[in-house]
């Protein structure tokens, strides 16, 4: 740890508060380092190292934010004060001064996610011939691409802020996924896919990619399901039971759950770029979202997810919030600023404390609301075979192909890998190009069954996009199988 | 920044070459502003200052990288950068075809677009623009939200076969608003792209403005029924859907992996309207050009679709390295697409409202989350939002709820029934990581018949 800056750092706040501001925060990367593989028909055809050392400051001054980056400490002088410059510059400009909810102090807190094997101890020979012995499981006639990538990081991050606390999170993730491509008897492209799950109570090391169970034996998997994709018939136009794996379920959660339940997107911040919702501040507490079977959390005090981080960037201790509970909307991701605008704005308390979700993808960006682990709650309905016998007209989806979204969160579409028809409680037969679309509360409160727990994945998500500038998240979305009724499928 | 930048290859040149190292060096400065407004307040005001290096490394078939952010004067951090992806390509394993170091050209520092105006832009003159774009529009429940981004960008690149530096610099702006009703939850939008500063006109964003709201403050809402509509778009929706091109269209890597939905012996066939004109060139400064291409190879306008008939895919170099083929100068962070204008004059929003109509149209100014259903058939789905009209043939107007409609590139750039004479740059930067702006040239508008509706919400 580079203990040397921080001091240099409370310095800086310490004289930011002097000149005016009425909090701040820097968070600083020290320690941040990146790696990827990609590999295409079984050639290295990526491989790069990634390091990166900078901090971002935020200042609250008159009710308006400001905020400044730099890669470089050899002026911290000119990155703080260009951040108080900034707000005092933006409150000339404000409808509503911002006030942030209290919190405790984070008094020197630690967090480091569980990691058996740091990736980057392993060396890049072990890894390169690990992901060469997966792509051996990948090759047959009718496979035309096999691409495999992986990506870890490990980054450590102080957090300061004019209010006495500081914490440090070192975190590592870990992500891999498998592809494979063909083509069908249209001479058309199709594919399969399998990215790394997670053990919500494990760990996420290199280790995972050691356990066969993990990774490995999902090859055999996904090159049969695409093999009897490419020969299968195209899927009906027609309406009917659909039943998500948890392959698309994760999908089917973060789109119109997870950004539709984000504070900021309610209150209007986002509508410029990645959209509204359609849910208001009136709804919480009332709002039939889903059918009864529905039950949501944002848990970001899982053990091993990209979702679980020890505290936000607000300085907010992770939480576990019910979202949704029995279809009924509970409450929202929330941070410090909008919980207070939220609740002014309502003229009541919807919501009584932060629920930590305030991020920042890296030391360049000022954070945002952003998922934790969105998770669908398991459900009594049992196993996948249970769901099946239980339905009279239905189509089994997995894999993400595409997805599309309504700009308040409103109605989707998506495309899936591959469908399996079901016919009066029997798999018939597998479809291809299978694609379901739906206004969005109609379809969750047509939700008629929901998997037990062995039917759970927890689903990383790397590449969650938002905010302006720009923002990448990692998050997770620990869901089961779950059956919808009378959804257009086919389109 | 080009003497630092000259100096700092140098240095590391030597270094590698004492090391006996094949390498090559790509440093990025991006220096970025962005002021964020929403619910009529600034909700952001950020600034970023970010120097990066990239270092490959090849030996023989095989190579390694290694990227590093830090200080523009950390020497030690960039050697040290240089010996890791060194370190990385020793273990890197071959691939099956040849790797080339390209041999850098001498060339002219390309830097003719950048703007010290657009580099020093600050808050205030954020607000004065959105301030001359919005004031007095705001009223009756109505709230600001949307950006105005601005900054520059240094890059340059060097290797190790010899001493010269390929430089480029520039400046990039961009002024993009929403006005919002949150009571109805109905949004409309107006941009403008500039790469100096003289080339705002906020005054063409609030006329627009204006017109717009006279239609959705007054006008019937309606659910568009599903089914096939004639469709004008405005330029915002035809470079999104153009931007679909680059990727599954164009592209000759996507060809060769099976994700295109234009074929080989679609060269030089009649495969879209007549009307369509589709060009790489940067001639046109504002989209942010490249005068070279990573391998310095001097970017020329480059033919994609010429009233109507296939032309060219591009090439980048890794892609010709395994497959064959001659590089066609693609190797750039954003290309200069340009589509052809025609000869309808609607040229205005005014001119579009105005004019006579044979049959019911909609107007779609912007697509939202566009995603691809099927690459291989070039099948994309997007949903509505920001503006959209429901045109009627007898000249009323009203304002439809946002609506989904799933179509394939092929079918709908088949069907076009007109183009307007302007044309408008549209900013496409994408302001995720690095500083790379991007802008695409195309017409006001563009119609286009038998669009399907696939879907149609039922209110805001």
């Amino acid at each position: 740890m580079n203990s040397v800056y921080l001091p240099l750092l409370r310095d800086q706040l310490a004289r930011l508060k002097e000149s005016g501001a009425d909090y701040a925060d820097v968070r600083f990367h020290d320690y941040d380092e990146s790696e990827s593989l990609f590999f295409l028909q079984g050639e290295l055809r990526g491989c790069e190292q990634n390091s990166k050392f900078g901090l971002g400051v935020r200042v609250l001054a008159d009710g308006a934010w400001g905020f400044a980056s730099a890669s470089s400490l050899g002026d911290l002088d000119a990155t703080f004060q260009r951040a108080l410059r900034s707000a005092k510059e933006a409150a000339k400009c404000l409808e509503r001064p911002i006030s942030l909810a209290p919190r405790d102090v984070l008094e020197n807190v630690r967090f480091k996610s569980p990691c058996k094997v740091d990736p980057f101890d392993i060396p890049l020979k072990e890894k390169i011939e690990f992901f060469k012995s997966v792509d051996e499981k990948l090759r047959k006639d009718f496979v035309k691409q096999r691409f495999l990538s992986y990506e870890s990081e490990h980054r450590q991050i102080h957090f300061l802020d004019t209010e006495g606390s500081y914490g440090v999170r070192e975190i590592v993730d870990i992500f891999a996924g498998m592809r494979v491509v063909g083509l069908d008897v249209d001479g058309l492209s199709q594919e399969r896919t399998y990215n790394l799950t997670l053990d919500p109570r494990g760990t996420r090391g290199w280790e995972l990619l050691r356990d066969p169970k993990c990774f490995l034996d999902h090859a055999e998997r996904i090159v049969n399901e695409l093999e009897s994709v490419l020969s299968a018939p195209v899927c009906p136009k027609d309406v009917r039971s659909v039943i998500l794996k948890p392959g698309i379920m994760f999908l089917q959660t973060h789109e119109v759950v997870g950004h539709a339940l984000e504070l900021d997107r309610i209150l209007g911040y986002e509508l410029s770029f990645a959209g509204g919702s359609f849910v208001r501040l009136q709804d919480f507490g009332n709002l039939r979202y889903g059918s009864d079977k529905m039950n949501v959390a944002a848990d970001a005090t899982l053990p091993n997810s990209p979702g679980s981080f020890g505290f936000d960037d607000d300085g907010v201790p992770c939480q576990n919030v019910t979202l949704i509970k029995n279809g009924i909307l509970q409450s929202a991701l929330t941070s410090r600023q909008t919980i207070t605008e939220a609740n002014e704005k309502a003229g009541m308390i919807i919501f009584e404390k932060s629920g930590a979700s305030n991020r920042a993808t890296d030391f360049t960006r000022p954070p945002i609301e952003r998922m934790t682990n969105i998770n669908i709650l398991p459900g009594t309905d049992g196993t996948l075979e249970d769901i099946v016998k239980s339905t009279k007209k239905g189509i089994i989806m997995d894999g993400d192909r595409s997805w599309s979204i309504g700009s308040n969160r409103e109605q989707f579409h998506f495309a899936c890998e591959i469908g399996w028809l079901v016919e009066d409680g029997a798999i018939t037969g597998i479809v291809r190009n299978p694609t379901y679309s739906s206004p969005t509360l109609p379809f969750w409160r047509s939700m008629s069954a929901v998997g037990n727990a062995s039917t759970c994945e927890l689903v990383q998500v790397a590449n969650c996009g938002k905010g302006l500038p720009s923002q990448v998240m990692r998050l997770g979305h620990c869901v089961p199988v779950c059956r919808f009724d009378n959804v257009q499928i086919g389109l | 920044m080009k003497e630092i930048f000259a100096a700092a290859a140098n240095e590391l040149r030597n270094f590698a070459r004492e090391r006996n190292i094949a390498a090559e060096f790509t440093f990025h400065r991006g220096v970025s502003k962005l002021v964020r407004f929403a619910n009529s307040g600034v909700s952001a005001n950020t600034n970023e200052d970010t120097f990066s290096l990239d270092v490959d490394v090849t030996i023989g078939r095989a190579k390694g990288s290694f990227s590093i952010t830090t200080s523009p004067k950390d020497i030690d951090g960039m050697k040290i950068a240089l010996l890791r992806a060194a370190e990385i390509a020793k273990f890197a394993v071959p691939v099956s075809f040849e790797r080339k170091i390209p041999i850098l050209p001498e060339r002219l520092p390309d830097d003719s677009n950048f703007d010290q105006r657009i580099e020093s832009m600050t808050t205030a003159d954020a607000l004065d623009l959105v301030g001359q774009a919005t004031d007095d529009l705001l009223s009756d429940g109505l709230s600001l939200a949307g950006m105005v981004s601005s900054g520059a960008i240094y890059e340059a690149r060097a290797n190790t076969l010899n001493n010269n530096l390929l430089y480029h610099a520039g400046t990039d702006a961009n002024m993009e608003l929403v006005i919002t009703n949150d009571k109805e939850k109905w949004e409309i939008q107006s941009s403008q792209s500039a790469v100096r500063f003289s080339q705002f006109a906020p005054e063409e964003l609030r006329e627009e403005f204006a017109l717009l709201l006279e239609q959705y403050k007054n006008k019937e809402r309606m659910s568009v029924p599903v089914g096939e509509y004639e469709v004008v778009f405005g330029r915002d929706a035809i470079a999104n859907l153009m931007n679909y091109f680059g990727w599954i269209g164009f592209n000759g890597r996507s060809l060769k992996h099976d994700m295109s939905f234009l074929r080989e012996d679609d060269i030089g066939k009649q495969v879209f309207s007549p009307l369509l004109t589709v060009v790489d060139d940067p001639s046109f400064s504002d989209t942010y050009p490249y005068a070279f291409d990573a391998s310095g190879i001097e970017r020329q306008a480059f033919p994609l679709i010429r009233e109507g008939v296939f032309q060219n895919f591009f090439w980048d170099k890794e892609t010709v390295e395994e497959f064959g083929g001659e590089p066609t100068g693609h190797d750039v962070p954003s290309m200069s697409i340009a589509i052809g204008s025609g000869n309808t004059p609607v040229n205005a929003l005014s001119d579009l409202l105005a004019a006579p109509r044979e049959k019911d149209i909609l107007y779609i100014p912007y697509l939202h989350y566009m995603g691809i259903v099927n690459a291989a058939k070039g099948i994309v789905t997007g949903s509505t939002r920001f503006g959209a009209l429901y045109l009627k043939k007898d000249g009323s107007i009203a304002v439809p709820y946002n609506m989904r409609f799933t179509a394939s590139l092929k079918d709908l750039f088949s069907n076009i029934k007109w183009i307007s004479q302007r044309r408008a740059a549209l900013n496409l930067t994408n302001l995720y990581g690095r500083r790379h702006p991007e802008a695409m040239l195309t017409p006001r508008f563009t119609c286009i018949e038998k669009v399907p509706i696939t879907l149609a919400n039922t209110s805001f």
